[in-house]
């Protein structure tokens, strides 16, 4: 029998993360598509939120 | 309000006049292409160039403390005029605190690399392996001379055809240094042959200010070019630079690196911070920021300054793209 204790909680913000960076490729294949443009700003205002939200800031 | 692109003196008067934010790539503000923003009346220039529905605005504005926000207020209405918005890139920390205190959100996205020239030797065992790839380049035939681009045309456009074959179709501007122009009278060119062959050559630029001395600026070589020689052209020039009682060489800016929580400002982006640092990690692509650094390292610099972006508003994943893009990188 093993205890290998709690799994670690994944980190919701790496997701987000991700999607930041896959939106800043996104911008470079797509630089003048306002919709690109508004979902990569969009993406990043979200990561943002997540880690104001962090216990401790 | 007058903008106008091109050089001139107005451009190179600010640089050489209104260094307090300390840009040791100020010179860049002369590159042709280069949107130059005035306003009659305000003493001072603000650099830029337009990518899609951003003025991607090279450091802050060069001008002195009574013009400098007056100006930037001018240019940021003159952008809101036109529909777009301004990012600002290369910040200094001056010019950060400055633009943070205005609202925008400033973040830092890099830094800047500065050798003190009154202290630097090549001796010692840190430097062993650079003496020993600069030796070998000269063992190769290498002869290094500081040559004049006018008469050398030519050589320049054969090493350039070689590189720029390398990298693909996009060569980049804008935040990148110039040969040729009305500038080149101010800046010097160290060229490097192998048995009469160009092989490589490194372009200085003048920086003024309080760190007054030269910026490693465009460089390019021969790809079958032997190890080292862009090294024992720099070293050629610093031995010049040394004896003419040059104070500072200056690496200048490179992207993704030096990032540190300490460098941030008040109303940063974390998330724009945690986009930096994957592009540290994963942005090779992007920008070859590892292997940059690793050659500026090579020359132990004494400063590293960190560099800034800054956006109208919230930090902005676009506006930072399209810094890339104004260079035309993609």
């Amino acid at each position: 029998m093993t205890d290998s204790g709690p799994q670690p909680a994944e980190d919701p913000a790496a997701s987000l993360e991700q999607a930041v960076a896959e939106a800043f490729f996104g911008v470079i294949g797509a630089p003048d598509d306002i919709a690109v443009l508004t979902a990569a700003d969009d993406a990043l205002a979200r990561l943002d939120a997540a880690l104001a939200a962090r216990p401790g800031r | 309000m007058a903008v106008s692109t091109g050089i001139g003196a107005p451009v190179l008067d600010a640089i050489r006049t209104h260094t307090r934010a300390q840009n040791s790539s100020s010179f860049l503000a002369m590159n042709r292409g280069t949107g130059i923003f005035t306003v009659p009346g305000l003493e001072g220039v603000i650099a830029y160039r337009r990518s899609g529905r951003y003025l991607v605005q090279f450091g802050g504005p060069f001008a002195p403390p009574e013009s400098y926000e007056p100006l930037l207020d001018a240019f940021t209405a003159f952008a809101e005029r036109k529909g777009v918005s301004v990012v600002g890139v290369q910040l200094q920390e001056y010019d950060a605190k400055m633009y943070a205190e205005r609202g925008f959100t400033v973040n830092q996205i890099g830094a800047s690399y500065t050798v003190d020239l009154d202290t630097f030797s090549l001796r010692g065992s840190r430097f062993m392996q650079l003496r020993n790839k600069i030796s070998r380049s000269f063992r190769a035939g290498l002869q290094v001379e500081e040559a004049d681009p006018a008469r050398c045309e030519a050589a320049l456009k054969e090493i350039d055809q070689a590189w720029l074959g390398t990298k693909g179709a996009h060569e980049l501007e804008f935040l990148i240094g110039q040969i040729g122009g009305a500038a080149q009278e101010h800046r010097r060119l160290f060229l490097g042959r192998i048995e009469g062959r160009p092989i490589g050559y490194i372009s200085y630029s003048p920086v003024y200010g309080g760190r007054p001395g030269w910026m490693h600026d465009l460089s390019r070589r021969l790809p079958d070019g032997p190890p080292g020689v862009m090294e024992a052209i720099n070293v050629t020039a610093i031995e010049r630079f040394t004896k003419e009682n040059v104070p500072w060489l200056h690496f200048g800016f490179t992207p993704f690196t030096g990032l540190e929580e300490r460098h941030e400002l008040p109303g940063h982006s974390p998330g724009f911070t945690r986009l930096m640092h994957f592009l540290w990690e994963n942005g090779d692509a992007v920008y070859p920021a590892r292997s940059q650094l690793a050659y500026k390292e090579k020359w132990a610099p004494d400063i590293v300054r960190p560099q800034y972006a800054a956006f109208q508003g919230r930090a902005s994943v676009g506006g930072f793209a399209h810094i890339f893009r104004a260079c035309n990188a993609f």
